[in-house]
């Protein structure tokens, strides 16, 4: 009590941003834990049966989410590792070659263009490209005599041409921001690294890699949440096929809340999505302080 | 070219005096607002033109609300079990109606009022999409139906007709069944340029993308289930025991997944323009589609040299694979103006205006469309005489709550199938177990008295 009266001022000014965060945010989770242990089918609105736990173990019992978190995981694991490849070798690039060079450098914001395009639109533009009969990439693939492929039609090739669309707009995120932990080195390091005779590939293992883990770890980080809710691609190129080859989990979701009306299941599995995300973000922060320490 | 011109000003013609034909003994409201939640693009465009003619006969303001195709299932229901009266008229696919009977209004009691032509609308649609437990319910916006279309010059080649014979010991001709349409596409499935690459198939059906890929499957359930004299169904009435894993079942799917195995590369992620324009260009020989292809035999022929030949779907077995219908929201504050609108755009007069309307994409519904002298311009008779025997022989779309749950989980097994992750059996035993989940989970009971409702038992 005493404290409160102390920070008076302080809360009035904090009171507007917790009431909306209360209203957006903590109040409609605290609903979806609530709803999750109903039986709530929405064309029934006044048809709600609780149900305990039962959303739960039927999610878990339930094929398709497994195979839609197998899916993600696959889509989480290669779009990061091609990201950061792709982004580390752009960010290297960037600070050897570009630096300093006012010309050069105007390639940075361009290169940064795709991750301000809508994800729905990247969606329609690689729909357009991965067309098997019309489509560029293919056309260019056979006149190279590498083509046809059967990109998203095939469900050997349709969570990779996923994959690509992810990896071609958020690259240059990784790119900007490994370039950052990269430009944060002294660049004394680097000098004495020139002296010693390093090749860049030693510079990279022994000055870049070990200094940057931080800025590493953040940027996978975001990106796997990232990953774990994508869902416009999987909208606009698969539908989730062929088969349910690109189902990936928050789509699973998404038809269950929003397509079957099960409101209850959609509900309980966001919680499980939810678990599972808090698990890695903790998981990440403690990898980070053990490299602190 | 001469014969397009003539057309277009015999349709203007047409839609001067449709938007000034004046129906008779008619309310008339004081500045009424109707929203009507339709499908963007063609639906709000055809109904555009119509705005001002409504304020000026009935005083209604038409407020046209445009929903992307894919979300009007979900935003209509969230905004109907909501009860936010934010539509006075939704547009939703007769498939639906299962979720949506409780939040829409009965017709009966205005169509006796003001007759809205109901006669006039053709059979097949006034009992497949427009009655629910003998209820009036809708109105057809969209006269969707199947229809089998071919290349006639690819067809009647002696040297393919003799090919044919030879090959598989009958007439090469339009399919009486699932297992000829095969034949077809194996037939002409063929690389035409020498590239190595198959560039040319005998068959496509309307959609094969996950999405609506449940579709050609139910069409030829439905057919094997008739060549087995057994009368279309989904379900048995008695027991709502699934027949999708019949053994006609898996005869339907088993040949739905080597007919795409057998056409081009891709067409797994088929959506109805790729079939459209496959056939259209000449790549295809034959299509099982939608009824808009009849309008446009000029262009075909344009396209490929070739005169469009039309037939029944094999086994006579169709299916209106969504269609579109109009109905009004309980929550509708003015129902009486809702109506009024329905009736003047969807009504004898005007409507063959809207079905003509170029982007419109809606299809004929009515016997006056049929017997309409424009329509006669632009279309074949032929195809008009296959298009009214298709609306006799539709199987109603599966008509019951939770409908769209049951297709797509239906559309995720036969998915598999298609890409080969699962066989025919073990995707349809999978689909049925998940079907009798989702009977469970809503009740049995009042399944099986809404399932008796939507299939007219």
């Amino acid at each position: 009590m005493n404290w409160i009266k102390k920070n008076k001022f302080g809360l009035a000014l904090l009171a507007p941003s917790i009431i909306i965060l209360f209203i957006v945010s903590i109040f409609p989770m605290i609903y979806t834990v609530y709803i999750s242990f109903f039986d709530f089918f929405l064309p029934r609105p006044n048809q709600k049966y609780f149900i305990g736990f039962e959303n739960y173990i039927e999610i878990l019992q339930d094929e398709m989410f497994w195979v839609a978190m197998k899916n993600t995981a696959i889509f989480m694991v290669s779009t990061i590792g091609l990201q950061f490849i792709f982004g580390l070798g752009l960010a290297i690039l960037f600070y050897n070659e570009f630096r300093g060079n006012s010309v050069k450098a105007l390639y940075l914001p361009l290169i940064l263009l795709p991750m301000m395009v809508a994800p729905v639109v990247v969606g329609y533009i690689f729909r357009l490209l991965y067309l098997t009969e019309w489509g560029p990439l293919n056309y260019l693939l056979d006149f190279i005599g590498l083509g046809p492929y059967s990109w998203t039609a095939s469900s050997s090739t349709a969570l990779f041409s996923l994959v690509l669309a992810d990896v071609w707009q958020w690259t240059p995120f990784v790119t900007l921001v490994l370039l950052t932990g990269i430009l944060s080195i002294s660049t004394e390091l680097f000098e004495a690294a020139d002296l010693d005779g390093a090749s860049l590939w030693q510079k990279v293992r022994y000055i870049i890699l070990p200094l940057i883990t931080r800025v590493i770890a953040v940027v996978v980080l975001i990106r796997m949440l990232d990953s774990l809710r994508e869902l416009d691609k999987v909208y606009i190129l698969t539908q989730g096929g062929p088969g349910t080859s690109t189902t990936l989990v928050t789509f699973w979701s998404y038809l269950n809340g929003f397509k079957y009306f099960k409101v209850g299941y959609a509900a309980a599995m966001s919680i499980i999505l939810l678990i599972i995300t808090i698990a890695i973000a903790s998981r990440m922060a403690k990898v980070l302080d053990k490299e602190e320490d | 070219m001469k014969k397009l011109f003539v057309i277009f000003l015999f349709s203007f013609f047409c839609f001067g005096n449709a938007v000034n034909a004046k129906p008779e003994q008619r309310p008339t409201f004081d500045n009424v607002t109707v929203t009507a939640a339709l499908h963007s693009g063609p639906f709000v465009n055809a109904w555009t033109p119509h705005i001002k003619r409504i304020k000026e006969l009935y005083g209604i303001n038409l407020e046209l609300v445009g929903v992307p195709v894919n979300e009007l299932y979900d935003k209509s229901i969230l905004e109907l079990s909501m009860g936010t009266g934010a539509f006075d008229i939704v547009q939703y696919n007769p498939g639906w109606v299962g979720d949506y009977i409780d939040f829409i209004l009965p017709l009966d009691e205005y169509m006796e009022r003001w007759d809205i032509g109901w006669d006039d609308i053709h059979e097949g649609f006034r009992v497949w999409e427009n009655t629910y437990g003998g209820v009036r319910t809708s109105i057809t916006m969209d006269g969707d139906v199947m229809i089998f279309y071919y290349n006639k010059n690819m067809f009647e080649d002696p040297e393919e007709m003799a090919n044919f014979k030879s090959t598989y010991g009958y007439d090469l001709a339009p399919p009486k069944n699932y297992d000829e349409v095969l034949d077809i596409q194996k037939h002409f499935r063929r690389d035409t340029d020498g590239d190595g690459n198959i560039d040319q198939a005998g068959y496509s059906d309307p959609i094969i993308k996950r999405g609506r890929g449940q579709y050609p499957y139910l069409i030829r359930l439905f057919a094997y289930q008739k060549e087995a004299g057994i009368t279309p169904n989904y379900m048995d009435p008695e027991t709502m025991e699934p027949l999708i894993n019949s053994k006609e079942g898996i005869l339907a799917l088993e040949n739905y997944v080597e007919t795409v195995a057998n056409g081009v590369p891709g067409m797994l992620q088929w959506e109805w323009s790729e079939a459209h324009t496959c056939f259209m260009t000449g790549k295809c020989a034959s299509l099982i589609h939608w009824p808009d292809e009849g309008l446009m035999t000029s262009a075909f022929t344009a396209n490929t040299g070739s005169p469009m030949g039309f037939a029944d779907v094999p086994s006579n077995a169709n299916m209106t694979m969504g269609g579109w219908v109009a109905g009004i929201t309980k929550t509708s504050k003015n129902p009486e103006a809702a109506y009024m609108v329905l009736d003047y755009i969807l009504g004898p007069d005007v409507s063959t205006n809207v079905v003509l309307y170029p982007g419109g994409g809606t299809d004929l519904f009515r016997q006056s469309h049929f017997d309409s002298a424009v329509v006669k311009m632009i279309a074949p008779q032929e195809y008009l005489d296959y298009y009214q025997s298709a609306v006799g022989n539709i199987v109603g779309e599966l008509r019951i709550p939770g409908g769209f749950e049951y297709y797509d989980s239906l559309d995720i097994q036969v998915q598999k199938a298609l890409a080969g992750e699962s066989t025919a059996k073990e995707a349809l035993d999978k689909a049925a177990k998940n079907w009798k989940k989702i009977t469970k989970r809503l009740g049995a009971d009042r399944q099986k008295e809404m399932y008796a409702a939507a299939m007219g038992l």
